[in-house]
């Protein structure tokens, strides 16, 4: 009896055993021994600096024929210029001469076009409209232009007597537009009606380095245009979120109504008496004075038609010298002009800071107008913003890693490659898999969101390595990934 | 049987699956080749996570060399995935494959997995790779995954049906098997104990009867035959231990006679010639034992051979009767035959002289004198009746079952003064049997005996 036990329970075993192999049946086997195919092996390739600038695209130019008030389009392929600006370009190849303009300013999507100063002298008002139109849906045509302001050395342009303000729209029909303004003048003089513009307004942007516009729209219910503009400005920022606003909201910033007065020269100078208090605040919110003084000459004169100079009071007392951070302005008789404050108009990009479950925080940042549109200066900027741009902010970069790490960037066919130091690869052998990842992805993530950039290959000291870390790959370029991407809440 | 079932079950509900995984991640590799070779995450992510929010899906965008370019999840992205279905897509060695992975410990696709019962697995998926081509050239893969978990665990639990199921009818099995080998090997078993116990010299074993079946058939058979080897056993002991006290009674009656001589000194001549006729008789008596004895022992081995031939009974029983008429008369009995008709028999002449000379013999021995004895044939039927009534002293009704075994006398003493043996009726029994004939006995003491014989007239 105990035998027969025994070999029931062997039976039952071995029918154990056959279920578990016919389930084990049940995934396909098969023992192929393929395996991936490698990326080609690169020649050595030390990239440096930044050749990412001479990338050609192909531009829609709107060339004015003054006879029949239209804009003909032509498709061009331009190159950048060696500043790596292809707004400025791209005007240049559409008035065919370099002395057409003087400037182009491009800031996080406003573009501001200087004309030399008798650019609209000798013009009839719908001449000069369809010079303005064919800049502005010309530089509307490019990637990332948003808003295209056009003046006339430092001053804004006026058509029909009103300000013509900030373009954000293609034009195409010229004379039907410069009708609507004639109505539109016509109505304004008559009182009652509300002129409604596009505007620059300038702000200051955390960081503490630049000015940063942002263009809205703004309601004028009468020629005081000053007054709506630095209500507006009181506002605050709207849209970019990298700026904060100069004033504390709910004070009346203004002593007295603005008003202009034409100094012996000829000069437009805007008077603006401002309230005492304004002084207190300034001291103790931190905010600088030339980031006051910018944000408001460079919004008044890149909208109020003709005007040459801001000149301020504060209590009564004329501000003549503004502390710029790095030097002392002196402003002679008090005026303020757009040119002292040009050089403070930064433009913004997208940057990515890491978070510490390896996932990405994008930011819109201040960085220098250059650093926006340059795949070469963009990750240095990333490096030296850092994570002291915001509280409970973090770089990806770990630390002992600088600018000087980052040898090159070269773009080829969409695709950005960056040569990497010795330095930046040895100070990532310690990375965790999120603290890799993170670093990666924001160096790619950032590169791609520049224009004609679509995919971010690596190199260090100009050679291909398998990985920073050990968990991402390096041997092929890696297409960014907005996944990555957490919302970020300093206030949390 | 139930394996395969099981395993019919599961590849059904799984090729399923597969096939629905095979159509969405075909449709999504053709479209999704241009973005990627255009570098245009946006549109390639938008595609993706169509696809994959429609499903409850995951889809990796995986370049050539097997790098993770876009991951719904964005958990994988630039690492490089080489599963074994991926590395046979990109290696070109298939346009797509499929496997289970368990990504429950790890998040990750690295566990292959069987669908098999005896792993417990969190989170069961599908993963199906499939080529992403463009004008000929492989570009890419697409991994589409999704989870199977909920399939898997219906399987289980089938899985688990079954094998409980399948536990239950072997549980079954066994007790009806054991309980066939009870009632098969239980009887067998005690049989061939009972046998054994038989072999050894036990011959009182009996086996236990159970039930009405062929074993129990069996067991009573058994039974009955070593019920008779018992009895055959006991008679033969009793034959032998009887024999030898009948050899040895007449030896040691010499021995005295002899021994009484040898001491006489000198012998009496009278004497000694009565006590040799007292020896001679013993002789004779031992004689006529031995030659009863050598009949019945030649009867018992069946080497009595018949020696068949027409008997007429009438002129057979006159004879016997003239042989022991002097007897009679000595014994002062008178004889008497009826007999009308002659009856013939087949049979042995000799054989049955002996029989009728013994029955007759017996009624004149144990008839006192001035007694009768009546011989009667007749015919009833198709048989002989032979019937010999004497008016002696009977046999007491305990007796008589016993007067045809062997040396069973009910006088002994009277038996030995008449010269028996106590075999007379065994060997009268045994040749009636052999002819096919019947011996039976009816006594009513003080009154008489009558013995009827009844012989088949046909063999
Ligand atoms: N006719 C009879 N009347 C009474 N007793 C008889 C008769 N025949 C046989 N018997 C009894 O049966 C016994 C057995 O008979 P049998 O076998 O012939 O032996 P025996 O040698 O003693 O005659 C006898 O001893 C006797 O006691
Ligand atoms: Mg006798």
């Amino acid at each position: 009896m105990n035998r027969r036990i025994r070999l029931m329970a062997l039976l039952a075993a071995a029918a154990m055993l056959l279920t578990a192999c016919s389930g084990r049946g049940g995934a396909p086997q098969g023992g192929s021994s393929a395996s991936l195919p490698e990326p080609p092996v690169a020649p050595e390739n030390q990239i440096l600096g930044d050749d990412s600038a001479s990338l050609a695209r192909e531009i829609t130019l709107y060339r004015a024929s003054e006879a029949a008030m239209e804009l003909t389009a032509v498709i061009r392929l331009i190159s950048p210029g060696a500043d790596g600006n292809l707004t400025r370009a791209a005007l240049e190849e559409l008035f065919g001469a370099r002395a057409a303009i003087e400037d182009v300013e491009f800031s996080s999507g406003a573009a501001t076009v200087r004309l030399p100063l008798d650019a609209a002298a000798g013009r009839s008002d719908s001449d000069c409209l369809l010079l303005c139109c064919s800049i502005a849906n010309t530089l509307l045509g490019i990637d990332g232009v948003e808003a295209v302001n056009v003046l006339s050395g430092d001053r804004a342009i006026d058509i029909c007597g009103l300000p013509l303000g900030t373009f954000t729209g293609l034009n195409g029909n010229i004379p039907a537009l410069y009708a609507q303004l004639q109505s539109e003048r016509e109505r304004f003089a008559a009182g009652g009606a509300v002129l409604e513009r596009s505007a620059c307004l300038y702000f200051p942007a955390y960081g503490g380095q630049y000015l940063l516009p942002e263009v809205r729209t703004v309601s004028f219910p009468d020629e005081d245009y000053a007054s709506a503009l630095i209500e507006a400005l009181c506002a605050g920022p709207q849209t970019r979120r990298c700026c904060f606003s100069f004033a504390p909201e709910g004070i009346d910033l203004l002593e007295d109504a603005p008003h202009t007065s034409v100094t012996s020269g000829g000069e437009r100078v805007l008077e603006l008496a401002l309230s005492p208090v304004l002084a207190n605040y300034l001291a103790l919110s931190g905010i600088e004075s030339w980031q006051f003084y910018g944000s408001l000459v460079l919004t008044l004169t890149s909208f109020l038609p003709e005007l040459d100079a801001v000149r301020v009071s504060i209590g009564g007392q004329a501000v003549t010298e503004c502390d710029m951070g790095v030097r002392l302005a002196r402003f002679p008789n008090g005026e303020m002009r757009r040119t002292d404050f040009d050089s403070c108009a930064g433009s913004s990009a997208w940057l990515y800071f890491a978070r510490d479950d390896g996932n990405l925080v994008r930011l819109e940042c201040a960085v220098s107008r250059a650093a926006a549109t340059s795949a070469g200066s963009i990750l240095p900027a990333m490096i030296t913003l850092g994570g002291s741009y915001l509280p409970d902010l973090r770089s990806a970069f770990p630390e002992g890693i600088g600018p000087e790490d980052l040898l090159g960037v070269s773009v080829a066919e969409g695709v950005a490659t960056v040569n990497l130091s010795g330095n930046f690869y040895c100070q990532c052998q310690s990375l965790d898999a999120h603290g890799e990842r993170s670093l990666i992805y924001a160096m790619v993530n950032a590169l791609t969101e520049l224009d004609g950039i679509g995919a971010v290959g690596f190199l260090v000291e100009g050679r291909q390595v398998e990985s920073l870390a050990g968990s991402i790959y390096l041997r092929t370029p890696l297409l960014p990934d907005p996944g990555l991407v957490r919302g970020y809440a300093p206030d949390a | 049987m139930a394996f395969s079932l099981i395993q019919l079950v599961g590849e059904n509900l799984f090729t399923q699956r597969v096939r629905d995984d095979q159509r969405i991640a075909e449709t999504l590799s053709e479209q999704i080749g241009d973005p990627l070779v255009a570098l245009d995450i946006d549109a390639l992510l938008a595609l993706a996570r169509g696809v994959a929010d429609e499903n409850g899906a995951r889809v990796l965008v995986l370049d050539p060399y097997g790098v993770v370019q876009a991951d719904t999840r964005s958990e994988l992205s630039g690492t490089r995935l080489s599963n074994r279905e991926v590395e046979r897509v990109l290696s070109g060695s298939a346009e797509s494959d499929y496997g289970f992975y368990d990504a429950g410990g790890s998040g990750g696709f690295w566990v292959r997995s069987a669908l098999s019962l005896y792993e417990n697995v969190r989170s069961m998926n599908g993963l199906y790779a499939q080529a992403i081509s463009r004008g000929g050239e492989r570009v890419g893969a697409l991994v589409y995954i999704t989870p199977v978990q909920e399939i898997y665990e219906n399987l289980r639990s089938i899985q688990l049906q079954i094998l409980s199921w399948m536990f239950v009818v072997l549980a079954m099995v066994l007790i009806v098997s054991m309980y066939i080998m009870r009632a098969v090997t239980r009887p067998i078993g005690d049989l061939s104990e009972g046998i054994r116990k038989m072999s050894g010299g036990e011959l009182s074993a009996r086996v236990e009867v159970r039930g009405h079946n062929e074993f129990s058939d069996l067991a009573q058979a058994f039974n009955s035959m070593s019920e008779r080897i018992e009895a055959l056993d006991q008679a033969r002991s009793q034959f032998v231990s009887s024999a030898s006290h009948e050899l040895k009674t007449p030896l040691s009656t010499m021995k005295i006679l002899i021994q009484t001589l040898l001491y006489q000194d000198p012998i009496d001549p009278g004497m000694a010639k009565e006590f040799l006729n007292d020896a001679n008789q013993e002789i004779d008596r031992l004689s006529r034992i031995v030659s009863d004895l050598l009949t019945l022992v030649n009867i018992d081995s069946g080497g009595m051979k018949l020696n068949i031939e027409n008997i007429r009974l009438r002129a057979l029983l006159d004879e016997q009767i003239k042989r022991l008429l002097p007897l009679a008369r000595e014994n002062g009995i008178e004889i008497e035959l009826e007999a009308r008709d002659e009856v013939s028999v087949p049979g042995d002449s000799l054989k049955l002289q002996q029989v009728i000379y013994n029955v007759i013999d017996n009624a004149i021995k144990y008839t006192d004198r001035g007694g009768v004895v009546r011989v009667q044939l007749s015919r009833s039927g198709k048989r002989a009746i032979v019937r010999i009534a004497d008016t002696g002293q009977g046999i007491p009704e305990k007796d008589l079952p016993y007067i045809f075994d062997r040396f069973y006398r009910v006088d002994k003493a009277r038996s030995r003064a008449t010269g028996g043996t106590g075999l007379g009726l065994s060997i009268v029994q045994q040749i009636v049997q052999l002819h096919g004939g019947k011996i039976q006995a009816d006594s009513t003491l003080g009154e008489g005996t009558t013995f009827t014989i009844d012989l088949p007239i046909q063999p």
